[in-house]
């Protein structure tokens, strides 16, 4: 009688056919610890908020040159008129680096950190906010998150099929615009069936697209007078990825940061069911090969780093720390984010708005910029109805 | 819509495969940029409570 040899039987005490520990998905210590350095020497450089124990950075530079330039206006250039914080202080030093200079390739195992940094931010923001905040930005953040995911995608599965795109690259499209950027569009790709050349021209267009919105939408937003609540909601719910998000909220303000930081969250909260939304909506029912299950979707895309803030939230509620010590705590999540923003400034390659291609970034600027119209009338629909400021 | 399943199904299974492997590999990165960040930062935030209990600032 043939006897049923399994997997585990078949190789076990055989290193060589072992499965690869997951942990094998991150870069060694050896590989990261040049680009990982690189961030912290570029961040302090800039100027870490809150550390002035270094005085030779190029905020101070700025500040210097604001002194000795005559005033425009009675404003100084740089930091009133051109708003350089240590956000775009931090991204313009990683984009001239990585575009004019160059990036060794030792730097780059190091740079996938940003990310992970950018988790800690937000994980560390907890500590920034008390009961009242998500009483006050809680149930509005949700409400147009849901509208932008949601209407996000749709405006997308129209754009699409009336540009008559293809069912993946719509799906890319929306997943990348509507969720997180680079993430949601690699996430969704094996369910649209879609090929790589597809999920990088949807990459290419998302991260032009939250490029132009990081140093536009700010100037667009003071020109609108919107507040720091309004601007962070506006930023959360129209920028594609969130480390772009995060950086646009911090560039109008740091209030506005935060909020951004905050109702990002609740967009990454949406992203297993907006992955289901535009599945369903982006393919047609004789092109659903893959059987989905909305749990096995719940458990892979769930961003478990929202316990943590949570977690952070509920013991800064519970005042479990002073205010000097939640003050230095904002000051640590700030250093964090800038790392965050020295990464994304490193890995931000001008080439790829050459990638992206004219119809990409015309369908894919038009219907984002369509998105950010949406939710700015929903905004000001808010305002005037006396439910936000 | 024909022509868009006729395209479906001759797509080459192979860069299908390789595209779903890299979906894995950056969601399994994903989870692990969440581990980490959470030790990370409940670590900083203890150290930091630690700190002021401690009377340093």
């Amino acid at each position: 009688m043939a006897q049923d040899v399994t997997y585990d039987q078949t190789v076990a005490g055989r290193p060589e056919a072992r499965k690869p520990s997951i942990w094998s998905a991150l870069p060694s210590w050896q590989k990261s610890w040049p680009g990982l350095l690189a961030m912290a020497v570029i961040a302090i450089l800039c100027g870490l908020p809150g550390l002035e124990v270094f005085p030779f950075t190029i905020d101070a530079l700025l500040r210097y040159f604001d002194s000795v330039l005559p005033p425009i206006y009675g404003k100084g250039l740089f930091v009133d008129l051109l708003h350089f914080n240590y956000v775009v202080t931090c991204l313009v030093a990683g984009i001239v680096i990585r575009n004019v200079i160059g990036v060794p390739k030792s730097w780059e195992p190091g740079l996938t950190y940003s990310g992970c940094f950018m988790n800690v931010g937000i994980i560390m923001l907890g500590s920034q906010y008390v009961l009242r905040d998500l009483v006050k930005l809680g149930p509005i953040s949700i409400v147009i998150m849901v509208f932008m995911v949601f209407g996000g995608a749709l405006i997308f599965t129209f754009m699409g099929r009336y540009f008559k795109m293809g069912d993946a690259l719509t799906g890319l499209l929306a997943a990348a615009f509507s969720m997180c950027g680079v993430s949601a569009c690699i996430a969704i790709a094996p369910m649209v069936r879609a090929k790589s050349e597809e999920v990088a021209y949807a990459i290419a267009v998302s991260v032009t697209f939250g490029l132009v919105c990081l140093f536009a939408l700010p100037f667009i937003g003071r020109l609108l007078g919107l507040s720091n609540d309004a601007f962070g909601l506006l930023s959360a719910a129209g920028v594609p990825n969130s480390n772009q998000v995060i950086a646009t909220g911090f560039n109008f303000s740091f209030e506005a940061g935060k909020v951004s930081g905050f109702s990002n969250i609740g967009r990454l909260v949406l992203i297993p069911a907006g992955v289901l939304f535009i599945y369903f909506m982006t393919l047609g029912k004789e092109l659903r090969t893959t059987t989905i299950s909305f749990w096995s979707v719940l458990k892979e895309k769930f961003p478990l780093f929202v316990f943590g803030f949570a977690f952070v939230w509920t013991l800064n509620c519970l005042q479990a720390w002073p205010v000097p010590a939640s003050e230095a705590m904002g000051n640590v999540m700030n250093w964090f984010f800038s790392l965050c923003f020295v990464g994304l400034g490193l890995t931000t390659k001008l080439a790829d708005l050459k990638k992206a291609g004219p119809k990409g970034i015309v369908i894919g600027y038009v219907a984002g910029s369509m998105r950010i119209g949406l939710c700015l009338i929903l905004l000001f629909i808010v305002i005037k109805m006396g439910y936000f400021k | 819509m024909a022509e868009d399943i006729a395209k479906k199904t001759t797509l080459d299974e192979a860069e299908l495969k390789q595209v779903a492997a890299q979906a894995e590999a950056k969601q399994t990165r994903h989870r692990l940029d969440e581990y980490i960040a959470m030790v990370i930062a409940l670590c900083a935030v203890f150290i930091l409570w630690l700190m002021q209990a401690m009377g340093f600032y």
